[in-house]
């Protein structure tokens, strides 16, 4: 099986290293959709099947822990699964984001094998 | 002079980024002994938590695009000067974030964007600077960090 992904990133750069290690990672991905923030991520969403989410957390408009909480708030998208990935790996941090609904984080820099771990984990209903 | 800890640690994050992310690894060779090659890119971003200060690197045009070209997996002769940029800015957000995870680990932080570094490297006011080179494969990367 595979899976549309979306990638939530304010860089243009992150998103593309993002997808680079996705497809490195083994995952199958079918397709990888991009957002800049929380607010074009609600609207790929609107228009676009999405299986998966990978957010960061720092960004304008809409950060990542708004879009994961609104996301949970949603009766129609509370099942998509919701992966953050961020350079903070502050328990503190960690707990909030699950709290609020992600079913996993992961920390910068990481490596295919990570990620891939990650997605799978999350696609059969786990969380990383 | 940079505090024991800060040094092993700030090694452990950029090895741990320039391995994982970029494929290449710390070389035992004497920084001072590496010519400086011109021009440069330098990011810098800012950081506020238990640890508030600056953070910033620069390495040689030449090294930052095969930085660039192993993070995002294209040639590096092929790249713009944007996306090298900005793949240095990625590479320094990743450096900050694992060198301050290493320090605390309970509370969070907050890392501003990374942005072009055309400042001096100077402390200010009452702000501690700290300097490290480290020699890659592939040339020379500058490190700086200002904890206030």
């Amino acid at each position: 099986m595979s899976y549309n992904v979306l990638i939530v990133d304010d860089s243009p750069s992150m998103r593309k290293i993002i997808r680079r290690v996705i497809n490195l990672s083994g995952f199958d991905a079918t397709t990888c959709l991009e957002a800049g923030d929380g607010v074009e991520a609600l609207s790929v969403l609107d228009s676009s099947a999405v299986d998966l989410v990978l957010t960061d957390i720092n960004m304008p408009n809409m950060n990542g822990e708004e879009l994961v909480a609104r996301l949970a708030a949603d009766p129609k998208r509370s099942t998509i699964p919701v992966l953050v990935i961020s350079t903070d790996r502050s328990e503190e941090r960690i707990r909030k984001l699950i709290m609020l609904g992600a079913c996993g984080y992961i920390t910068k820099p990481f490596v295919p094998e990570t990620l891939g771990a990650a997605l799978s984990q999350i696609v059969h209903g786990g969380q990383a | 002079m940079i505090p024991h800890a800060f040094e092993v640690e700030l090694q452990n994050a950029v090895t741990d980024v320039l391995e994982s992310m970029c494929f290449l690894s710390l070389l035992d060779q004497d920084a001072a002994a590496t010519a400086a090659e011109t021009p440069s890119v330098a990011r810098r971003l800012d950081f506020r938590g238990s640890f508030s200060g600056s953070f910033g690197l620069r390495a040689p045009l030449e090294t930052a695009s095969i930085f660039a070209g192993n993070l995002l997996g294209q040639d590096h002769e092929e790249l713009t000067e944007q996306e090298i940029g900005d793949s240095v800015g990625e590479i320094a957000n990743m450096i900050c974030g694992s060198f301050l995870c290493r320090l605390e680990t309970k509370q969070p932080f907050d890392l501003t964007t990374p942005v072009v570094d055309a400042t001096s490297e100077a402390g200010e006011g009452s702000m501690q600077r700290f300097t490290k080179d480290f020699v890659v494969e592939g040339g020379l990367l500058h490190t700086w960090l200002r904890i206030g």
